[in-house]
Formats: structure tokens, C-alpha cells, sequence
């Protein structure tokens, strides 16, 4: 698992499973991966040094040439210290990393770099020890990738600490590519320049691969690195909004368990009591409605949530003060999911229409609620009489809907003794209800004949 | 008379509702503060029951009968919701009318559809209600058998019942032992699990807890759940946890 911790602006990965390395542990990191760059640096200088004292001296040396049979004690020990050191750093690896190799597909930069230096150190030992007397030039190739990967690598994360955002993909593309063009030219060169066989030439053609292999491996880690780096990002804002939608829903959720409760206790207390207090319970009642508005408030802050969450509070508040609610919408009819603004804008409406019709006296409310793929159609009938809707005050509650929604968005229609309140709601987005469908109920038997096959066969 | 057990955690209130049903409608009443109490009161019951001579559970040895059990759905401090303690009581004593009461918000919702689709409900009570209401409401439920659901609670709960959803479907998102160990993982997991923690802990690997999920996908559209994530599983679990579990123990 991939640790991130995000200080400032600075993202920074952990592969370590249980916790964020303390400074120490960062500081061992820190000393460690250095001392992987310093191994692999005199790694190569060693090897270097070794080609040419078994080749009997620089301006022997060449590619396709027999190497001498001669071997000096001392090239004998270097290569020795070699395959020792290799094992020791392969080893050391190996233990780091037996997580990743676990999971070869998880990619990180950590872990990337580090199978990179895993599989070059590992090449370099087997040629350094068969094959180096013929084929010197295969010594360059793994040296090449742990170059490349550890610059890639380093500079990666350079550039990322100083802030260097965007800019750092671009200046990494720059450089490889130059780099790569530099050591196509070179390669080309000492290519021409094969039949004098110099030092020159063969220096150049090593280097050039040095060049070339260093070059392609950092664009691959690179790229490794980028990817990672999109993923990283994505995860991180998916996890501060699901915190976010957490702490909100915590915060209703404590409302609803403490605050409502302790509330409901004292409107019962007071309704128990041989001569109830009216006017304080329905203050009290008041509260309790106002912090149901506030707690659906904090939930459409949160995420999407369903309609009939919205309109509950409304009916309840209109039965607690004596009006009937009839007709109701049916479960199927509001068990729909709307995103926050379309919840925002329904909870808006429900407030002021439910309000209108409460304060101008209404004793009967009735409630429907239509939802298809143009938006959804909220309606309320009452028999609080009449009204004209042209001469509403500016400032009102339904004047404000109007102005938002258009004229088209918020009709009144006349009827025996009251009105119709039609509004409609543009939605920005609707899901899907909950309700099984029969495309569900085919598809999970499907499933079940599937699995029931499949069980059989493996009887 | 009739005897009546009110479950709730909110002590005092539900106590005050008590007396108010005592003194109102002249019922007996037995208060319960947790889902925990209920369990022990009907292992104990049924232990009893057992021995010949049980002097706890009245006269004729046999666990005392309610006519009517009233459930809260939220207890915050217990793992489980009241639909655990009504599938208890359920299971105990079937006779039993069963009874919520509820404030209906968006978290208890979900518990409330569970509940009313798996289970025999005969009443489902506002907590926000009048006191009058509820009382009538409960008269209704006690003397006149009827079902009752409070006007406020009815957009909340399907007016048809499902067919494809009852308690022996859930042997369906248990069809083998991999599925055991994904539901086992996901109802003990604490918070949102992720894939990791949940292969982790069921020793399956991330790839097939996605396949597990992916299989089970089409059964859990049936109890509700579309395009359900681990989270929403997660939740599922817990909530459906005693619809769950016996089929858990199977495999």
C-alpha cells in the first residue's frame, strides 16, 4: 500500500505498509538511497577500470576485438569486489522490496527505481562475471538504466519539492530528447570512425550507449512517474472530499442523535405534563424544524441525497402543527438521487411553497412530485384561497424563485377555494432510482445461472 | 391489556413514552436500552425455557409474549441497528406485532426500507409525531390489528413489497466460501474499507475481492444497492448483519 502524506503543497509516498516513516526512518531513507547512488557511481567507474586493464591498456581496447588472455591479479580482485558488492546491494533489495515483487503490476516511484537497480545490478554481475571478456559493451547497458533511472528518479522529485509543478514534465521531455538526438549523433560518429578502432571511437561508442540506455530508462521511469504522480493526485482530492462528506455527515448524524433527541425528551415532558404549555411546544417545535433544515443543509453540502430526504421535513413539520398532507407522493415517485444544486434548489422550493401555503392558512396541503428527464416537477395544492402571483413583493420568498427559475419555472394554477403551486427544476444531474428493474432481476439470473454452472463443474 | 416492549436508547424519553402508554392507553409496558439487552433477555428466556421448573419466565415456563414490540432504528453507540433487535425478537417470539419508531432521517432510512421489506412490520411511528398520534396509532396496531404508518414515513417505504427481496434470498450473496470471506472481512472492518484492508484481511487477493464484487453486483441490485462500491457493501452488511451472518456460518 502507497502512504501519502501531504505537507504543504509537497505529496509526499510512502511504500511502507503500517505508518508514515518517523524522521529517523526518513533520514535511513535518505541515506540509504544515497548510498545506492554512490555504490552504483563506483560501480561503474570500477568497471570501467577493469575493461581497460583487461584489455591490456586503453588504446587496445575495441568491439568484435579477442580480449587478451592475460589477466592481472588486480582485475581478478576488482571483479571479485564487484560480484560481492552486487550481491550485497541485490540482497539488500531484494529484502526492501520483497513486498513489491509481491505485487510486480504496483508501480511506484519508490518501487520502480528500485526494480530498475534490481535488474541492472543483477545484469551487470552476470556479464561482469561470463560475459565481460567478449562482450564489454553489455557492462554499459544495465550501467546506463541505473544511471538514468536514479536521475529520473532524483530529478522527479527535485523539481516536485521546489514547486516546480507542470514545468517539471516539460523540462524532463526537453532533456531526454536533446540528450537522446546527442547520443544518436555520437553513436553515428564513432560508428563512421569503426575502422580506425581508437580510443576515440570505442570511448565514444560507450559512451554513446551509456547515453542512449541512460536516456531510455529515465524516460521510462518518467513516465512511471507521471502516471503515478495523476493517480497520486486523483486519490488524494477523492480522499479529502470523502473526508469532507464524512465530517458533515458525522455532524448531522450528531444532531440527529443528541440535539433532536434531547429535544424530542422535552416536548414529550411538556406534553405529559397535566396542563401543557402550547405556545412552548410549539416553539420548541420550531427549533426542532429549523435544525432538521440545517441538518439537510449540511447533507446536500455533503453529496447527492434523495428527494424524499428533502421533503420529509416539510410534511412533518405541516402534520405536527395540524395541517393534513394528502396526497402524498409515493416512495417510488421520490426515492430519487439528486447531486447538490439540484438538491439545493428542491429544498428551496419545498421551504417557500410549504411555507405559503401554512402561513396563509392552509388546512389541507397536498404534495406530488415529478421527476423525469427534463427536471423535476414539484407540485402543491392547498385551500389557503387565492393570490396574485404578479403582485408578489419584491423580496418574498416565491418572488426570489421566480427571478431564479424564469416565469415558465413557477406557474400558479386557480382551483375551488385554493391554488396549485407548479414548479419546475431544471436538473443538472439526476440518478438512477433504486428500485429493481427486470434488465436487474434478468442480469442477477444470469449470474446465478452462471455461478450455479460453474459451481457444478468444478463439483 | 396488552404487554408492550419499547426499545430505544434514549432513556429517559422512552421511558417517559412508556409511562404515557401505561397511563393513556392502560398497556404494560417493558423498557429496553439497547440492542444487547434484548439478546441477553431472549438467550435468557429461552434458557429457561428449557428447564422444567423455570420460575423467571412465568408461570408456565414458556418466555413471556409481547404483543407488540416498538423498536428505535438508531442505537450510535452499539455495532448494530434496531433491526438487529427486531429480527431477534422476530425469531423469538413471531407472534409478536413489530413496531419502529423512528425520526426518519437520511441515515435511518436505509435501516427503515431493510426493515420493512425483510420483515413483518405492523407499525411504523414519527418520533416527531404528537403524542396523541402515536398513542392512537398504537391503539390501532394493538386492538385493531391494523398496519400503521405515519404520514411522514410513507414516502420513505415502497408501496409494494419486493418480491426478490426476502431473508433466504441472502443465501444468494453467499454462494461459496470466497464470498464468505469478503462479507466476513467487510462487516468487521471499522469505517470505509478499502480493497487492500478488506484483501488483507480475508486473504483473498485485491483482484478477486473486485471479481467477488463485480459477481455480486446484480444480487445486491435486487436488495437496493446500485453500482454498489465497498463502501456501500460495507454499509450493507452492517445493516442486513443477522440476515447476513447465518449464511456466513455455513461456509
Amino acid at each position: 500500500m502507497v502512504f501519502i502524506r501531504i505537507e504543504g503543497e509537497c505529496i509526499q509516498m510512502w511504500d511502507e505498509r503500517a505508518q508514515v516513516p518517523k524522521v529517523a526512518e526518513r533520514w535511513l531513507l535518505g541515506v540509504l538511497g544515497s548510498l545506492t547512488v554512490v555504490i552504483s557511481l563506483l560501480f561503474m567507474t570500477i568497471m570501467m577500470w577493469t575493461l581497460i586493464s583487461d584489455h591490456g591498456g586503453w588504446w587496445g581496447s575495441g568491439i568484435g576485438r579477442v580480449p587478451p588472455t592475460h589477466s592481472s591479479r588486480v582485475g581478478e580482485l576488482f571483479i571479485l569486489c564487484m560480484a560481492v558488492t552486487t550481491g550485497v546491494v541485490l540482497g539488500a533489495e531484494l529484502v526492501r522490496l520483497r513486498q513489491r515483487l509481491l505485487f510486480p503490476l504496483n508501480f511506484s516511484s519508490q518501487g520502480g527505481c528500485a526494480y530498475l537497480r534490481t535488474a541492472s545490478l543483477g545484469a551487470v554481475a552476470l556479464a561482469q562475471v561470463l560475459l565481460l571478456p567478449a562482450w564489454n559493451l553489455l557492462g554499459v547497458v544495465p550501467v546506463g538504466a541505473i544511471i538514468g533511472a536514479e536521475l529520473a528518479s532524483r530529478s522527479s522529485r527535485l523539481l516536485k519539492r521546489t514547486g516546480a509543478g507542470q514545468s517539471s514534465t516539460l523540462a524532463m521531455r526537453r532533456t531526454v530528447v536533446v540528450l537522446s538526438l546527442f547520443g544518436v549523433l555520437a553513436i553515428l560518429r564513432s560508428g563512421q570512425n569503426w575502422a580506425i578502432a581508437s580510443v576515440v571511437s570505442t570511448g565514444m561508442m560507450e559512451l554513446s550507449a551509456l547515453l542512449l540506455v541512460g536516456c531510455a530508462s529515465a524516460w521510462v521511469v518518467h513516465l512511471g512517474l507521471t502516471d503515478l504522480g495523476k493517480r497520486m493526485s486523483r486519490e488524494v482530492s477523492g480522499y479529502v472530499r470523502g473526508l469532507r462528506q464524512v465530517d458533515l455527515r458525522n455532524r448531522a448524524q450528531w444532531v440527529h442523535d443528541h440535539l433532536l433527541s434531547e429535544l424530542s425528551l422535552v416536548i414529550l415532558r411538556l406534553q405529559s405534563m397535566p396542563d401543557p404549555n402550547e405556545e412552548a411546544i410549539r416553539l420548541l417545535r420550531d427549533v426542532d424544524h429549523r435544525l432538521r433544515l440545517a441538518q439537510i443543509d449540511d447533507l446536500i453540502e455533503s453529496g447527492s441525497m434523495r428527494i424524499a430526504s428533502l421533503v420529509q421535513p416539510h410534511v412533518r413539520r405541516s402534520l405536527q402543527l395540524g395541517v393534513e398532507v394528502n396526497p402524498l407522493p409515493g416512495f417510488e415517485q421520490v426515492d430519487v438521487a439528486v447531486d447538490s444544486d439540484t438538491g439545493r434548489l428542491i429544498s428551496r422550493v419545498l421551504a417557500v411553497l410549504f411555507s405559503n401555503a401554512m402561513n396563509a392558512g392552509a388546512h389541507r396541503i397536498g404534495l406530488d412530485v415529478i421527476v423525469d428527464s427534463t427536471g423535476v416537477e414539484i407540485l402543491v395544492t392547498d385551500d389557503a384561497g387565492g393570490f396574485d402571483l404578479g403582485a408578489l413583493h419584491p423580496g418574498r420568498g416565491l418572488e426570489e424563485l421566480m427571478t431564479d427559475l424564469g416565469r415558465g419555472g413557477v406557474v400558479r394554477e386557480e382551483i375551488v377555494g385554493g391554488s396549485v403551486m407548479r414548479v419546475t427544476v431544471p436538473r443538472s444531474m439526476l440518478m438512477d432510482d433504486f428500485s429493481p428493474r427486470v434488465t436487474d432481476v434478468r442480469q442477477a439470473s444470469k449470474r446465478r445461472r452462471m455461478m450455479t454452472k460453474m459451481r457444478s463443474r468444478y463439483r | 391489556m396488552a404487554k408492550i416492549l419499547l426499545v430505544d436508547d434514549a432513556a429517559s424519553l422512552i421511558k417517559l413514552f412508556g409511562e404515557a402508554i401505561t397511563s393513556e392507553l392502560g398497556h404494560e409496558v417493558t423498557v429496553m436500552n439497547s440492542i444487547s439487552e434484548v439478546a441477553k433477555f431472549w438467550d435468557r428466556a429461552v434458557k429457561l425455557s428449557e428447564k422444567p421448573s423455570g420460575k423467571a419466565v412465568g408461570k408456565s415456563g414458556m418466555p413471556p409474549r409481547f404483543d407488540l414490540a416498538i423498536v428505535d432504528l438508531a442505537f450510535p453507540v452499539e455495532q448494530d441497528t434496531g433491526l438487529s433487535a427486531l429480527y431477534e425478537i422476530h425469531h423469538h417470539s413471531p407472534e409478536t406485532a413489530l413496531g419502529i419508531l423512528t425520526q426518519g432521517d437520511l441515515w435511518t432510512a436505509a435501516v427503515l426500507r431493510d426493515a420493512w421489506e425483510l420483515l413483518p412490520i405492523s407499525a411504523v411511528l414519527s418520533k416527531a409525531a404528537p403524542l396523541k398520534s402515536q398513542l392512537s396509532q398504537i391503539e390501532a396496531v394493538v386492538r385493531r390489528n391494523r398496519v400503521i404508518v405515519d404520514p411522514s414515513m410513507r414516502m420513505l417505504l415502497p408501496s409494494h413489497p419486493n418480491p426478490w427481496r426476502t431473508p433466504q434470498n441472502f443465501a444468494r450473496l453467499v454462494v461459496h466460501q470466497g464470498h464468505a470471506k469478503l462479507w466476513r472481512a467487510l462487516l468487521e472492518l471499522e469505517g470505509f474499507p478499502s480493497y487492500h484492508e478488506v484483501a488483507e484481511l480475508s486473504g483473498l487477493s485485491v483482484n478477486t475481492v473486485k471479481n467477488y464484487r463485480t459477481q455480486l453486483l446484480g444480487e445486491l441490485k435486487l436488495h437496493g444497492l446500485k453500482d454498489s462500491g465497498l463502501r456501500e457493501m460495507s454499509d450493507f452488511a452492517r445493516r442486513c448483519r443477522p440476515f447476513l451472518v447465518p449464511f456466513l456460518a455455513g461456509r
